[in-house]
């Protein structure tokens, strides 16, 4: 039941995104498709939101504030004397879940619910700093079972490898538990109202696949930083859809756009300040994380004992003749 | 030839033949049984060998030089090492008398006269310039096997440090041993090259490289000597022991080029010393030979292209051991390469790593992904990303998750990191086109079952 439950609403969000863009679904367009569907933004009229899509985002609207994490305290913890989670702490540990995000390359409602989880979590229980990677893992863990086939969950012994969260399976799988048991009194998880649910919900305005993709991209990154997302997640979701929709307009229908974000604006009751305030943080932030130097304390290089002999003979020992001049 | 050397005690080889289901090692162990170690190059009528003990030199009041002359002529005398037991006490006088002559030379001012020199070389060419005999065991791996070690080497030891000494003693005069060290004497010098006593042949390479610093006149004879030598090497017998100790005396030599470098000395980089990459015994001159390639590379920059066109083009499909030891080179050469020149071959050259990384053979794997610990090397990826990430990505996206290795998946898993990091975005839109491509696969082959379904439905109908 549960499994046709969760079969059920993937089929609606994959069904609410094909609507007036059928072939621009997620899986369904190669990228050389994608890039000819890019050329032609701008030039396209943009659909606006069908009945369907405005009554989503109202149900979303009304579940956004029991969903929604107040993680203002991380910023009033200091971790090196109170042994808690801080920001800068969760801020790393989803960055690197966002790694393990990409390199299993699942849905993206997996990485956004699993950061709703950690976050509920982290507000409901103090985390020490050593358990939250292992916290962003199992709560990553927990996403995907809800929002993945059984033959794409990642298994518990790659996924502690992969993530160096520490620990063995069993851990993570403990602390899966663990998580479940302290949110169990809240509402169900799969209903949470993530930033990606609003975005998905305005797919259809996009012009191609692509756009979209990236759009997802960059809500994504921010999530890393606890300090954007501590804004409305409708407020998140518009503020990137406005961004990229009018970076993809053509002066032709820009004036279409605009209406079209200004009816949301009014739907979400948001201020066009309130929206750049977010605009701006959310591009301060990804502008940060998108190009940064790889810490090299995580890069951990181990080799066979072979390659290391192999590496241990440079040829610049090879000749040990003093040089003889030509002229 | 003795009979040890000529055929085995137990018959081996005509057994060996015989019987196919021996084993390699039993074979192996058969030959080391029989075998001996030492083999005497030295085949020659019976002389008269007996020698008489001469005073030594340091006791002579007059006449010093004239002594060390005949001693010079006592040691022109070669003995037989094949029999241990003969001319035993004249074999010490002899090595006794060589080992005076090395302290004398190198203690003495004055004992190198124009008319010692004629003495001198003819001695060392009596002792040193023999045929070599063949080898014992073809399949000479340097790793398992004893090398085959000359019998006569108490004796020709101190020849070679005797002629070393003459050589670097202050009083050598290249003008008057000129006549006598020419080009004949340095082809005899390089065919000892050949010599499977690795003793003799490092020796050798000292010599070599003293002559070619002090006689300026016999440079591009020996040169044009060592360029044929390679050259048949390679295209001919690919067999030959001093190709190591040959290169490192190139090494030197190289790395005192002029600039602009010679027409010649490029021709050489290209014609011979890339061809040497093929050779079957590379592992035993890979690193003098990467040393080469790389002093050319710092002396003129704009040959990197020609060098790693070269390699790329003999890359190993088949052994393992060869494409590890490219690798090894080929990051020494990253390490040396200007930004402006990686730019001009970084595409062939990364997809080429590209295929090295998904070597299912784990050490080839892990020698390719450890690039990425490079930090000059990492820095020139990140400057070109944009062009090397979307070349890597399929790959390393397949390896972490195919491969059996679980080391190469926590390294691929390193260089992921560090590509998403240098450039999420970019990151980001290679996975989802990866993601696109595999669910197009997938659904393609999801189709062809359903149609062959309908075709098995309509057979049995």
């Amino acid at each position: 039941m549960v499994h046709n439950d969760r079969r059920a609403r993937r089929k609606r969000s994959k069904k609410s995104a094909a609507q007036g863009a059928a072939a621009n679904s997620w899986a369904a367009k190669s990228s050389k498709e994608a890039r000819r569907g890019d050329e032609a933004c701008g030039l396209a009229e943009p659909m606006s939101l069908t009945d369907e899509s405005i009554a989503r985002l109202i149900e979303l609207l009304a579940r956004e504030p029991d969903y929604h994490p107040k993680t203002d305290f991380l910023f009033r913890i200091n971790s090196a004397s109170e042994d808690k989670v801080d920001a800068r702490l969760r801020d790393e540990a989803i960055y690197n879940l966002r790694f393990l995000h990409k390199f299993y390359n699942l849905s993206p409602e997996c990485f956004a619910h699993a950061v709703n989880i950690a976050d509920r979590f982290v507000v409901k229980v103090k985390v020490k700093p050593k358990y939250m990677a292992c916290l962003a893992t199992a709560a990553y863990l927990i996403a995907a079972k809800m929002i993945e086939d059984q033959s794409d969950w990642p298994v518990p012994e790659k996924l502690v490898c992969m993530a160096r969260c520490g620990g063995s399976a069993n851990d993570l799988e403990r602390m899966e538990v663990i998580i479940r048991n302290k949110l169990r009194d809240q509402r169900c998880l799969e209903e949470a109202a993530t930033p990606l649910h609003f975005l998905l919900e305005l797919q259809s305005l996009f012009p191609s696949v692509q756009a979209f993709q990236r759009a997802v991209g960059e809500l994504e990154t921010s999530l890393c930083s606890v300090a954007v997302y501590e804004h409305r997640p409708c407020v998140l979701a518009l503020a990137i859809a406005r961004k990229h929709l009018l970076a993809a307009a053509g002066p032709a229908n820009r004036n279409a756009v605009d209406e079209v974000l200004s009816q949301l604006c009014d739907l979400f009751q948001l201020s066009s300040d309130s929206l750049s305030e977010v605009d701006a943080a959310i591009s301060g932030i990804v502008s940060r994380l998108q190009t940064r130097t790889p810490a090299p304390r995580l890069l951990v290089w181990a080799v066979s004992r072979r390659t290391l002999v192999s590496l241990m003979r440079p040829s610049a020992q090879a000749s040990l003749l003093d040089p003889i001049r030509e002229d | 030839m003795s009979a040890a050397a000529a055929g085995k005690v137990d018959g081996g080889p005509a057994k060996d033949k015989t019987d196919p289901f021996r084993n390699k090692n039993e074979l192996k162990a058969s030959k080391k049984a029989a075998k001996r170690s030492r083999g005497s190059s030295h085949y020659r009528p019976k002389a008269p060998t007996e020698l008489t003990q001469l005073p030594p030199l340091k006791d002579a009041a007059t006449d010093q030089q004239e002594l060390f002359v005949k001693k010079l002529q006592q040691c022109c005398v070669v003995f037989d090492f094949s029999d241990p037991v003969s001319d035993v006490k004249s074999k010490e006088i002899k090595r006794t008398c060589l080992n005076e002559l090395v302290e004398y030379v190198t203690v003495t001012r004055g004992v190198l006269q124009d008319a010692t020199y004629p003495e001198i070389i003819r001695m060392i060419a009596c002792n040193i310039f023999r045929t070599l005999p063949p080898s014992d065991n073809p399949d000479f791996d340097p790793e398992e096997d004893d090398p085959t070690l000359e019998a006569s080497w108490p004796h020709l030891q101190f020849v070679y440090e005797f002629f070393l000494r003459v050589l670097e003693s202050p009083d050598f005069q290249p003008s008057v041993a000129k006549k006598y060290i020419d080009q004949r004497f340095v082809l005899q010098l390089l065919e000892l090259f050949d010599s499977e006593d690795p003793r003799e042949r490092d020796f050798l390479k000292t010599v070599l490289h003293r002559i070619y610093g002090k006689f300026l006149g016999l440079r591009a004879f020996i040169r044009k000597q060592i360029n044929n030598i390679f050259l048949r090497f390679i295209y001919q017998t690919e067999q030959f022991n001093g190709v190591g100790e040959l290169l490192e005396i190139l090494g030197s030599i190289i790395n005192g080029f002029a600039l602009p470098l010679k027409a010649e000395h490029k021709q050489f980089l290209v014609k011979v010393l890339l061809p040497l990459h093929k050779a079957k015994s590379l592992g035993m001159f890979h690193a003098q030979l990467a040393y080469c390639v790389v002093q050319f590379l710092e002396k003129d920059a704009t040959l990197t292209e020609q060098v790693v066109r070269g390699l790329l083009k003999f890359w190993p499909r088949t052994v393992s051991s060869k494409e590890v030891m490219y690798l090894g080179e080929m990051e020494e050469i990253m390490d040396v390469m200007e930004p402006g020149q990686f730019e001009k071959i970084m595409v062939p050259l990364f997809k080429q790593i590209a295929k090295s990384v998904s070597s299912s053979h784990f050490q080839v794997a892990e020698r390719a992904l450890f690039f990425w610990n490079n930090e000059y090397v990492t820095q020139l990826i990140d400057e070109n990303n944009a062009v090397i990430m979307p070349i890597l990505f399929p790959s390393f996206y397949r390896i972490s998750r195919e491969h059996w290795n679980q080391t190469i998946v926590a390294l691929v898993y390193n260089v992921l990191k560090s590509f998403m990091e240098m450039n999420s975005k970019l990151f980001d839109e290679l996975t989802n086109a990866y993601k696109a491509e595999r669910q197009k696969e997938r659904k393609r082959e999801k189709d062809r079952e359903d149609l062959l379904k309908k075709f098995e439905h309509l057979h049995i109908k």
